[in-house]
């Protein structure tokens, strides 16, 4: 049996949160597409991605992230993400993910940086 | 499902487990043992943890990339790791049943178009590899199949810092 992602989300008014946790591969495309899309669809301004319980990101994963950024760019809402491990925090950087995703170490400091900058 | 063999016991660690080697069935389901198997054994050699990632990541990507290609989706072909700790340094050689790959002919990919959808979002799995580790290669196998090596050197990085 694969390691699957699970997702929860959390809408307030000003921004929705989701919550991964588990694998970030292959078989979380859909799951957390159709998430975005819902949170999308209900106008929301800005999603923040809590990865503290992320356990391993593959390839797939940065394309499925990939995917997220260009969507929440084009619906011109915004992303963030916390719960990064220092390697994930490599990672994106080395990607690039970080010029399109927001990054922060923990959710109050990162909602607080892009709120401040609204 | 899977196989772990280790070498026979010696002397010193290095001696006890020179070569590890794991058999699994070419399934992408299975990624998490490899990316977990990885992570033990760059572990138990001693490797400081931000490295522990790096071939966690590495030798996951070298996997996906022998199931989906090299093995082109069959799980009835096998994907085979061996780990060869020498020193400081762990050699990870991937082997499966294709035909193996022109390392100098594949672009390195570029985030912008593919965030602007002007090219494929996929393609990220040998510029982790590339990245993560130290040296990569790809050489054909004399019986048949093709092997992707990578060598990952123990330092710390400066996430261990």
């Amino acid at each position: 049996m694969a390691k699957q992602i699970r997702v929860q989300s959390e809408l307030v008014p000003a921004y929705a949160v989701i919550r991964l946790s588990g694998f970030l591969n292959i078989f979380a495309e859909e799951e957390i597409e159709g998430e975005v899309n819902r949170l999308l669809e209900l106008h929301c301004p800005l999603l923040l991605l809590d990865f503290s319980q992320v356990e391993h990101i593959d390839s797939a994963g940065i394309t499925i992230l990939v995917g997220v950024a260009a969507k929440v760019g084009d619906a011109q809402a915004r992303l963030g993400a916390y719960g990064l491990s220092p390697h994930y925090q490599k990672i994106f950087h080395m990607v690039g993910l970080d010029d399109y995703i927001a990054v922060g170490e923990e959710r109050e400091s990162l909602l607080a940086r892009l709120q401040s900058s609204d | 499902m899977a196989i772990l063999m280790a070498q026979p016991a010696a002397s010193s660690l290095e001696e006890r487990w020179g070569t590890v080697e794991l058999v699994l069935p070419g399934d992408i389901e299975l990624e998490a043992v490899a990316v977990q198997a990885a992570g033990a054994v760059a572990a138990q050699a001693g490797f400081p943890p931000e490295r522990v990632e790096d071939v966690k990541t590495a030798v996951g990507e070298a996997f996906i990339n022998a199931v989906e290609h090299g093995n082109r989706g069959r799980a009835d072909r096998q994907v085979t790791l061996r780990f060869h700790r020498q020193g400081n340094t762990l050699r990870v050689d991937v082997f499966d049943c294709g035909k193996g790959f022109d390392l100098n002919r594949l672009e390195a990919p570029h985030l912008r178009p593919k965030i602007e959808g002007r090219e494929s979002r996929r393609g990220w799995g040998l510029f982790l590899m590339r990245h993560l580790a130290d040296h990569l290669e790809v050489s054909r196998c004399t019986s048949g199949g093709s092997c992707v090596s990578l060598t990952i050197v123990s330092r710390p990085s400066s996430l261990d810092r």
